[in-house]
């Protein structure tokens, strides 16, 4: 029997995982994946507690957050390519115009 | 579902509509062909305007998801005057800069449609829906300038701490759903209030989360890193646009959130978010006084507005709330005339010849003109006018007496005196001391440094020069005749806490 904690255990490190990708690899696609695996271990821990309340709006919350993250991915992809365009590079250590 | 159902969502249905049809009319717009797209938009505003007027005090609501209070309806009208005002300065940097307009207008009324639905918004989810509908909009308006690195850069940067902040608060809301069983703002007040005393880990956690999520929004402290670049590579126009919009909108989230359903843990997060205002007063105060471009000082002085705006909140009280409607208003007119002035006066630099004979501005080192602080130099002689509306908005920005600004901060510390917060009074009245020299900075620039360029100036349009002049003197109005709308503010606070 797998319990509530265990997927909430999981979703936690997957959202850590994400995070640090996030913070740690130098790669734009990657860093947009690694927000992706952010908000799908989100929808993780939505789907678990839906569960575990017994009720559907968990698992309904779902939905929304996935066309969220279709979305996003289709605006940050598009930005990544008009940055790529002026600097063929993905690296984030190259874009450096404006002060961090 | 009854007939009255959707009166609530009537305004943002107003203001959607209008940003489809910009986005057709755009379709059919043969090249170079002037079409009256703003028009299009001003007329949604003005239903909004009016659908928000007929909705005051009736407390509809729709779905139990979206809840016309007047709290939410003032914040709309708010927006649908930072909307206006947008619409009438944008004209100018968008001739320049050559953008789309028919993109540039049809995003500016997405985004004002979703701010709208996250003031008004009473379930956590919609509030997250608004969210990315006005953020994912205002993305792509940064980045509008798509043959400017420094714009693209400016898009990534606040995309990714946008993304990345949007999944803290969707983390939060996750966690608020599991401890209370709702998205319901109202539910998961009942529940929290219910169970105060014995406090989860899990409450906390969710707390926290949320907390993150709203703090990057407004740029409050240790997430405002995203604001000054993100500010300085958009155009102007859209730089004013995202620094009063989205201010209003995220606090109308934040004070709803924060101070209804999540009042009863205000032990918890009263002294993080007191440290947080405190830091965030500080930083956007002393490192805008060394910026040399205007539109990361403004950036900067926009942080530090945060901060003020998070002590009204923090204060709680019913004068902190009403407060905080009054500064949001008042922030947005006399921000928005500021970013107005410095659209129009990018527009000198290029005006003359670079445009005719460069076909296509080059891609590298491509820097906006003329948005440095010393470019201001002899504005006074060269155009009096536009220095003397830039005065008011910079004077009333850091608070002098016969200006809004002045109102606003009083009222922001009175409540924290009331709420017995002295000590955050005092290091916003300190910085505000701090504040007054930058601002200053750029109006002795204006008056006593004689500038070295040649006076080169195009007329200024009739629509942007009158929004400006009606900004100017709404600021004069909210500044010596405060009442009647500190009044609406207070009266609007009354029907949802």
């Amino acid at each position: 029997m797998v319990a509530l904690n265990h997927y909430l255990v999981l979703s936690a490190i997957l959202f850590a995982i994400g995070t640090a990708g996030v913070f740690v690899r130098r790669n734009l696609i990657t860093i947009l994946l690694s927000i992706e695996i952010m908000l799908n271990a989100v929808n993780l821990t939505f789907v678990a507690f839906g569960r575990a309340l017994g009720s559907a709006d968990g698992q309904i919350i779902v939905f929304f957050v996935m066309t969220v993250a279709a979305a996003e991915a289709a605006v940050g992809l598009a930005i990544v390519i008009t940055l790529f365009r002026h600097k063929e590079s993905l690296n984030p250590d190259s874009f450096t115009l404006l002060k961090w | 579902m009854t007939p009255g159902a959707l009166n609530a969502i009537v305004p943002m249905a107003c203001v959607t509509a209008a940003g489809i049809a910009a986005m057709v009319a755009e379709s059919f717009r043969e090249p170079g062909e002037h079409m009256p797209i703003a028009g299009l938009g001003l007329v949604g505003l003005i239903g909004a305007a009016i659908s928000a007027v007929l909705l005051w005090n009736h407390n509809t609501s729709s779905f139990g998801l979206v809840s016309a209070d007047n709290f939410g309806l003032f914040v709309t009208l708010i927006l649908v005057c930072v909307g206006v005002l947008t619409l009438a300065i944008s004209g100018p940097t968008i001739e320049r800069e050559r953008l789309p307009a028919g993109e540039h207008y049809a995003l500016t009324l997405f985004a004002l449609a979703g701010m709208m639905l996250m003031a008004t918004a009473t379930d956590l989810l919609v509030i997250f829906l608004a969210l990315e509908v006005l953020s994912l909009a205002v993305y792509v308006l940064t980045g509008l300038r798509r043959d400017s690195p420094v714009a693209s850069e400016a898009a990534f940067k606040y995309f990714l701490l946008g993304a990345f902040s949007s999944a803290f608060f969707l983390y939060g809301i996750a966690f608020t759903y599991g401890v209370t069983g709702s998205t319901h703002l109202d539910r998961i007040g009942s529940v929290i209030a219910a169970g105060a005393a014995q406090e989860t880990l899990m409450q906390r956690l969710a707390l926290g989360l949320l907390l993150v999520g709203f703090a990057f929004k407004v740029s409050a402290v240790p997430f405002h890193m995203w604001t000054p670049d993100a500010y300085e590579g958009a155009p102007s126009s859209v730089t004013g646009f995202m620094s009063t919009g989205v201010k209003a909108a995220a606090f109308a989230a934040f004070v709803r959130v924060f101070l209804s359903a999540f009042e009863p843990m205000r032990a918890d997060w009263g002294a993080v978010l007191w440290v947080v205002a405190a830091a965030t007063m500080i930083l956007g105060t002393v490192v805008g006084v060394v910026q040399p471009n205007i539109k990361r000082m403004l950036a900067y002085s926009s942080i530090a507005h945060g901060g003020y705006l998070l002590v009204a909140l923090l204060s709680g009280n019913d004068l902190g709330k009403g407060a905080v409607l009054f500064y949001l208003l008042t922030y947005a007119v006399t921000n928005l005339g500021a970013f107005g002035v410095i659209g129009l006066l990018e527009s000198a630099g290029t005006q003359p010849s670079a445009i005719s004979h460069q076909p296509f501005i080059p891609a590298t080192g491509h820097q906006p003109p003329n948005d440095q602080v010393r470019d201001y130099a002899g504005l006074w002689h060269t155009h009096p006018m536009l220095a003397g509306l830039m005065t008011v908005f910079l004077l009333s920005l850091s608070g002098f007496p016969p200006m809004a600004g002045f109102i606003a901060k009083w009222y922001v510390f009175t409540a924290a005196m009331k709420a017995g917060y002295s000590g955050l009074a005092i290091i916003g009245v300190l910085t505000s001391v701090v504040s007054v020299f930058f601002y200053l900075r750029v109006v002795v620039m204006m008056y006593m440094t004689e500038g070295e360029r040649p006076a080169a100036f195009p007329a200024v349009p009739r629509m942007a020069g009158l929004a400006l002049v009606v900004s100017a003197i709404v600021i004069f109005y909210l500044g010596i005749l405060p009442a009647r709308v500190l009044d609406w503010a207070a009266q609007s606070i009354g029907t949802i806490f």
